[in-house]
Order: C-alpha cells, then sequence, then structure tokens
C-alpha cells in the first residue's frame, strides 16, 4: 500500500494522526444510525451485524455502492469521506490492499491518539465496477482512554518475570524481548498496554504478555506462534 | 515457581497443532472425579470412528540416514521427480508415489522453488542460543541449512523415508517441498492469492538442545544424552517474531513469516495435512482471526482463533478430499486422527474452549456444505469470506460473511448453505447448554472447560463483575421432574497451562451468575453490563464448589435456569467434572431466585 492510501485518506480528513489526542468525544450512536439510514435509502437490502452495545456495525452487506476515483486508494478516501459516520467517528488508517479475481479488498486499521487500537480494524470489498460491496469490522471510537503510568523498562521486566517466572529476589534473565505499545479497548473504553515479546525457546515459544501500561498489571500471555 | 517452569515446558512440548496444553485450553492426564462421584468408572477413552487405522511402527531400516550433500551432487534439471507420500505414511499405507517437482531455483539443487525455501535443521553447532532462565542453563536451536540435493540424473528419488524420530533426514525437506509448492498452486490457482508469491522458508526436524543436558531432567524434559529435546508440533511463525529473535543476536530479519515443522515421536513434515494446515495459517496471516477472546453478547467468545484453526483444517481436508486431519501425527495421542471433519459439530452442544476442538464448528459445517454442493464452490465461499475477517470476527459475523457469499453465487447454493448453517448452530447460536453429570476425561474431546482469569484475557473491564466463562450452562425445565431443588457441583484445577500464563496458585473458586428464562445478556455500551437475576459464591472446598437452588429458581417446563461462571482471580481456572442432583425437598440455604 500504503503511502498514497495514506496520504488519500487524510486528505478525506479519516485518517489518524500523530497528534496527541487523548479522547474522541463522538457520540456514535447518534452518528451511525444516520449513516446508515442515508446508505439504507438508497440500498434497501442492506443488512447489518451488531456486536451487543454497540452501534457500530461489525458486517454490512446488500450493499452496492458506487465509487469515484482513478484506483482503489481514491474510491475508498472517497466513500470513507462521504460515509464514515458508519464507523461511528472512529480513526482510521489504511493497512494492505489485496487484489484478487473480480475484486478489491482494503483494509484499515484503527488508532487513537496516536496509538494502534489492537485487534480492531476493517476491510471493505470493492466488487469489478468500484462498487463497495460489502464491509466487515470491529471499529468503535475510543472515547475514554486510560494513560500509561509505567515506562517500557518496567513493562518489560514485568514480563520477562511473568514469562520466565523469576521472582523478585532473582536477577531479571537475559532472554530476548520486543516491546510495542499500544491500546487495547472493550467498547469505547480503552487502556493504553506495552505488548512484550519473550522468546523462550527460540522458534517455539514465542510469548507476547500483555501489560496494562495504566495499572501496571498483566493482561495476559499468549504464544505468537500458531501451532 | 519452579513447579510452573517445569509444567510449562512439559506443555511446551505437548501443547500442539494437535491437543494439548494449548495457551487456552488444558489436557490434565488424571481424570477428576467429585467427592461422591466415583460410583461409576472413568469410561476408557474409546477410539474415535471412521479413523485411519493407527500408523504401524516404522521400520527401523527403511532407509539410512541422509548422508551429508555429496559435494558432487547431481544436476539441476527442469523436471525432476522424487518419491514422496501423497498424503502421510498411515493414509498411504506406506506406499510412495512418484511426482514431478517443482524446479528448483538453486544452482545446486537445494531445494527452494519459487514459493518455498526448505531447510533442514540439524542436531549440530550453530544454531541460535537463549538463556531464558538465567546463566547456567541454554537453550540451544537446531542448525538450519538445506542438506537435500539431486541424485546423479538429477532427480530426488533416492531420497527415502527413514525413522519416525530420525532429527534429520532429508526426506522431511522433500515432503515439505512438493507440499508447500501443491498447496501453494492451489491458493493462487483456485482463487488468486498471490500473497505468499515467495519462496516462503520453511523448516523441518526442528529440535532444542539443554545444555547442560543434566539440567534437562530439573525442567522436566526427556532429552538424549546430548540434551536433545524431541517436540511434537508444528506451527506458523510471524515475520515479527523471527525479527524480534534475530534483532537480539545481530542476525538479518527475515522478509517473511515462516513454518516450522518440528520433530518429536513423529516427524510432523510427513503428514501433507498438516502442511496444508499451517500453511492455510499463513494464508490467514497474522491480521486476521488473532483476537483469543471477544466481548459478546453471552460473555465471551474465543471464534477468531477457533476459526483460524477450523479453517486451516477445512483447506487442508478439502485440497485432500480426505475430512481427516493428522492421520499420521495423531497416533502421538493414539488416535488414528487428530481430527474428522465428516463428524457433525454443532452449537452450542459441541462448544469447547480449546481452540483446535472448537474450530470443527467451522469445519464440519464447512465439509457438509462441501459435501452438498461440491468443493469448487464451498472452498470459494469459505475463502472469499475469510479474506473479509478481521483479527475479531466471530462466528455470527463469519456466518453472515459466507451467507452474504453463498448469494452471490445463487439462490440455490445460499439455501443450502443457510439450512447447513441452522442445522450445525453455526453463525447464530445461543451459548447455553444444559447441565449434566459431565467430566472432562469422559467427554467427546477430554477436554475441561475453561474459565480465563484477570491477567489471562487480554483485557479489562470484568474487574467487579469477574471474567466470564467462554459458555453458559442451564438447568432445563423439562428434566426436572417434581424435583423440588437441584444440586450443581464441580471440581476445578489450575488451568493455563499447567500453571504458567497466570495459571495456577491462586484461589481456585468461581462466582455464577444465574437467570431465569433467558440467558445472562451483556452489554458493552459503556464499560462492560450484564443483564442476571443474581449471583452467587459458594464456598470452595478443595478445589469443589457446589450450589442449590430452589424455590422460584426451579425452572417450570419449557423453561430454564441459566447460569454462567465468572473468574475473580488472576489465573485461568479449569472445570474438570460436574455433577447434578436433583433434590426432592430443598436443604437449608437453597438458593431462590428472589433472593
Amino acid at each position: 500500500m500504503t503511502a498514497r492510501l495514506a496520504r488519500a485518506l487524510i486528505a478525506a480528513g479519516c485518517l489518524a494522526t500523530a497528534a496527541p489526542a487523548i479522547a474522541a468525544p463522538v457520540a456514535p450512536a447518534t452518528v451511525v444510525e444516520p449513516a446508515l439510514d442515508a446508505l439504507r435509502l438508497e440500498h434497501p437490502e442492506l443488512r447489518a451485524v451488531r456486536r451487543a452495545g454497540s452501534p457500530v456495525p461489525t458486517v454490512l452487506t446488500g450493499l452496492a455502492v458506487p465509487t469515484e476515483g482513478a484506483d482503489a486508494h481514491a474510491r475508498v478516501a472517497g466513500f470513507l469521506a462521504r460515509h464514515q459516520g458508519i464507523f461511528g467517528g472512529a480513526e482510521l488508517v489504511a493497512d494492505t490492499i489485496r487484489t484478487r479475481p473480480g475484486r478489491t479488498l482494503v483494509s484499515l486499521n484503527q488508532t487513537h491518539a496516536g496509538l494502534p487500537v489492537l485487534d480492531r480494524g476493517v476491510t471493505l470489498v470493492l466488487d469489478a465496477d468500484g462498487r463497495v460491496v460489502r464491509i466487515s469490522g470491529d471499529v468503535r471510537p475510543v472515547t475514554r482512554l486510560e494513560r500509561a503510568t509505567i515506562d517500557p523498562a518496567t513493562a518489560r521486566e514485568i514480563a520477562v518475570r511473568h514469562a520466565t517466572g523469576a521472582s523478585l529476589a532473582e536477577p531479571l534473565p537475559d532472554v530476548p524481548t520486543s516491546i510495542e505499545r499500544g491500546i487495547v479497548a472493550v467498547g469505547g473504553h480503552g487502556v493504553e498496554v506495552f505488548e512484550v515479546e519473550v522468546v523462550r525457546q527460540p522458534l517455539a515459544e514465542h510469548f507476547v504478555v500483555r501489560i496494562d501500561a495504566h495499572a501496571g498489571r498483566v493482561l495476559s500471555v499468549r504464544n505468537r506462534v500458531t501451532h | 515457581m519452579r513447579f510452573d517452569r517445569h509444567i510449562a515446558l512439559a506443555c511446551a512440548a505437548l501443547a500442539a497443532f494437535a491437543l494439548g496444553c494449548d495457551d487456552d485450553a488444558n489436557s490434565d492426564p488424571d481424570p477428576i472425579v467429585l467427592p461422591d462421584m466415583a460410583a461409576d468408572p472413568e469410561p476408557e477413552p474409546e477410539p474415535e470412528p471412521d479413523m485411519a487405522p493407527d500408523m504401524a511402527p516404522p521400520e527401523p531400516d527403511m532407509a539410512p540416514d541422509m548422508a551429508p550433500p555429496e559435494p558432487d551432487a547431481g544436476p539441476v534439471i527442469e523436471n525432476p521427480e522424487a518419491l514422496i507420500y501423497e498424503n502421510d505414511p498411515v493414509t498411504d499405507e506406506g506406499e510412495l508415489t512418484r511426482v514431478v517437482l517443482h524446479p528448483v531455483t538453486t544452482p545446486n539443487g537445494a531445494l527452494t522453488s519459487e514459493w518455498v525455501q526448505v531447510f533442514n535443521c540439524l542436531n549440530e553447532e550453530g544454531g541460535l542460543v537463549a538463556m531464558p532462565f538465567g546463566p547456567g542453563v541454554s537453550i540451544r536451536l537446531c542448525h538450519e541449512v538445506q542438506v537435500a540435493r539431486p541424485g546423479p540424473e538429477g532427480h530426488y528419488d533416492h531420497i527415502a523415508p527413514s525413522s519416525d524420530t530420525d532429527p534429520n533426514d532429508s526426506f522431511a525437506e522433500l515432503m515439505m517441498y512438493h507440499h508447500v509448492n501443491r498447496v501453494h498452486d492451489y491458493f493462487k490457482d483456485t482463487f488468486g492469492f498471490t500473497d505468499l508469491d515467495f519462496p516462503l522458508p520453511a523448516l523441518v526436524n526442528v529440535q532444542f538442545q539443554v545444555d547442560p543436558p543434566a539440567l534437562a531432567a530439573g525442567f522436566g524434559l526427556q532429552t538424549d544424552e546430548e540434551g536433545w529435546f524431541p517436540f511434537d508440533n508444528a506451527a506458523f511463525f510471524p515475520k515479527e517474531s523471527w525479527d524480534a529473535l534475530a534483532g537480539q543476536f545481530g542476525l538479518p530479519g527475515r522478509d517473511s513469516d515462516s513454518i516450522i515443522f518440528f520433530q518429536g515421536q513423529y516427524d510432523f513434515a510427513y503428514d501433507g495435512r498438516v502442511i496444508y494446515h499451517e500453511y492455510t495459517h499463513a494464508v490467514v496471516g497474522t491480521g486476521r482471526l488473532q483476537a483469543p477472546a471477544v466481548p459478546d453478547e453471552y460473555g465471551l467468545s474465543n471464534s477468531a482463533p477457533s476459526m483460524n484453526e477450523g479453517l486451516a483444517d477445512y483447506f487442508a481436508a478439502s485440497l485432500s478430499d480426505d475430512p481427516v486431519i493428522g492421520a499420521y501425527v495423531g497416533g502421538i495421542l493414539g488416535l488414528g486422527g487428530l481430527r474428522n471433519l465428516a463428524e457433525p459439530r454443532r452449537c452450542p452442544d459441541d462448544t469447547v474452549d480449546q481452540i483446535h476442538t472448537h474450530g470443527q464448528l467451522i469445519g464440519a459445517t464447512m465439509w457438509a456444505v462441501r459435501e452438498e454442493i461440491g468443493a469448487e464452490v464451498a472452498d470459494g465461499i469459505a475463502f472469499r469470506a475469510l479474506e473479509q475477517f478481521t483479527p475479531q470476527t466471530t462466528h455470527a459475523e463469519a456466518g453472515a460473511l459466507m451467507l452474504a457469499e453463498a448469494e452471490a453465487i445463487g439462490g440455490e447454493v445460499f439455501e443450502v448453505v443457510s439450512r447447513i448453517f441452522t442445522e450445525n448452530g453455526f453463525g447464530e447460536c445461543e451459548r447455553s447448554i444444559a447441565f449434566d453429570d459431565w467430566t472432562a476425561m469422559g467427554s467427546r474431546d477430554r477436554l475441561p472447560h475453561n474459565i480465563e482469569g484477570l491477567q489471562t484475557l487480554g483485557f479489562g473491564g470484568y474487574n467487579d463483575l469477574g471474567v466470564p466463562a467462554f459458555k453458559q450452562f442451564h438447568i432445563d425445565g423439562d428434566a426436572v421432574g417434581g424435583a423440588a431443588a437441584v444440586r450443581v457441583s464441580w471440581r476445578m484445577q489450575p488451568g493455563g497451562q499447567g500453571g504458567f500464563g497466570g495459571g495456577g496458585g491462586g484461589p481456585l473458586e468461581l462466582d455464577l451468575a444465574v437467570r431465569r428464562g433467558q440467558p445472562i445478556l451483556f452489554d458493552y455500551a459503556d464499560g462492560v453490563a450484564a443483564e442476571y437475576d443474581l449471583v452467587v459464591s459458594p464456598a470452595a472446598e478443595d478445589g469443589v464448589q457446589s450450589v442449590v437452588f430452589g424455590g422460584d429458581c426451579m425452572p417450570a417446563a419449557g423453561e430454564k435456569l441459566h447460569t454462567l461462571w465468572l473468574n475473580k482471580t488472576d489465573s485461568t481456572i479449569a472445570v474438570h467434572a460436574i455433577e447434578v442432583e436433583f433434590l426432592d425437598a430443598p436443604p437449608e440455604g437453597a438458593i431462590t431466585c428472589a433472593d
């Protein structure tokens, strides 16, 4: 992709920037329903799947929304400019574009305050004529954010001790690690996190320890290696 | 702490492609019964029906170990041939098939094509070394090297199967080379999938060495005298993890993900469908179906990682035109196969918390669709929907996308797919199962119910209520008869990886949310909220909790009393046994829903 699409989305006013926004004072329900109603007027076959308590649909089918633009980048930017309300004002950043026979899939990830909102993204399907025919994803604005109170070094130590079982009385084991920062959100409530990858057995056990950077506690451990 | 380490390492060895101590599952070997539940002996696990026969013991002298590559290896030719298992040693009954390999792109005949670069991983010095437990104990990775070379005529048919446990054999390289090229061509030619149009790194015979070997036993590992640890597993390995690892050792990064095949009691590269399964994980990638749990209306859903596994099984089975997955490597567990997609799986009754097992819901459902409308149409529906999935896609969302794909094909296809989805409860499903006497070891999959903890879930919001289980249980009014009360008891053990990752060490106690008439329903409009009548916190003794419902809690015929376990501890708790007892009269202290 992605720089080109990113520029297009910035131009459309839909793309998150590195600006340190803390909250998005958006009332999603008041934004989403009018946007869906507008789509439904033109596409009465529209069907929406929602999760409990979320005004933002996770699947939209029954669409055939014409778009304009020289390529998928421009078409998606144009679509988002006109219909961004269906995502409740969530900040989106372009990820990948995949071209398949008869369709193009454009994926975007959610961001907030310049950080990725982990595990949240949306995919738009364009048919051969460039119409948006399907939307799937799980984005929703972060309206409340718990900021980090620990630094990456502290997060790393918490993660390594948790993954290796080393007590505070023991020296910190010298294991390979890497660290990333992001946001984990439930509904509109987000928490800054650090994800520390701890290598216990090369190629077999690469544990990602997710640390709540606000409370300084472990949220989960998972093996990044998918068996 | 030390106990945790031991178990974690042992479970890492078992945790697997197959069934095992996965991140979100447990396979404690000890059958557990509640006090006073031992009257009926645990049933012996029965072999899965319709599976392939157990693997015959390999002949120890089937072939000599692969010799190091000869300096005068044969020429590189355009259409080299080889003898391989089309499926695996069990399905093929030991018969090899002559195939034409994809041409290699290396000048020396090493097994690299446009689509795969196969490395052996030899048990010798030269691999990466990590010291995860501090100075004094190192974990050494085997040495990556391409060993296989063509014979004098430019073919590879001189490379024969070795013993199951050979840690350096080149037949594993050959199997990997052929089957990755085959599955690559399937995805590209069938769906126009070009994302993996590069030589995907693929490792075979991977093992670890514990140094010094004498300390291996202290970690619960059985190694050979040199400390090499056999590892029964196969995996999809993300690029980001390689970069994280390589960066620590000053090694170059990799441009792509990899697939890794380990060498244990069995050579996982000998099983073609395991190769297809892991390759499908690479197709899914790191951007889809990754969220371990997603909050939904019934509490928590593990649909996403389950569907990652289930679709990996489905495409492996469909490409092979055989619903059995792991016919060869299933021998580890004494099974003829790990999973059989021809066996129906339905929601909610077959909702299992272990993701490989739960993946059979989508795998078996799509196999049933395939049986009615054919592989080409069914595969297309599954693949095109998969491409629209995101990290948190749920069964309901996957079902909607698949139905949309079916509808785009035509009304007849839509009707068939819709009917099968409804029959299997795929997509729309009230995730509540009737309480009944139950033990993990006596159950179909021999797996416990897992309730994640505050430090295993991956996100917050449940501190007040507790982390909900992946499914609810109910007391069915039609089963109550004339009983005036019902006692429900359950036995618990630490969950997670035998104590690692937040499991173990904490209290074994669960709360139980209760609601008459309807399931407990969650809402995430503003934080975590749930609709229920009451939450009970029964006393726990020796890992057992018990509640008695009476009075207006007793459901009338046609009604249900729904319940949901809630975990306020940090660790995963596994429920290994449930007992339900109907009583003629409510004992003192019986819970009524008006309380």
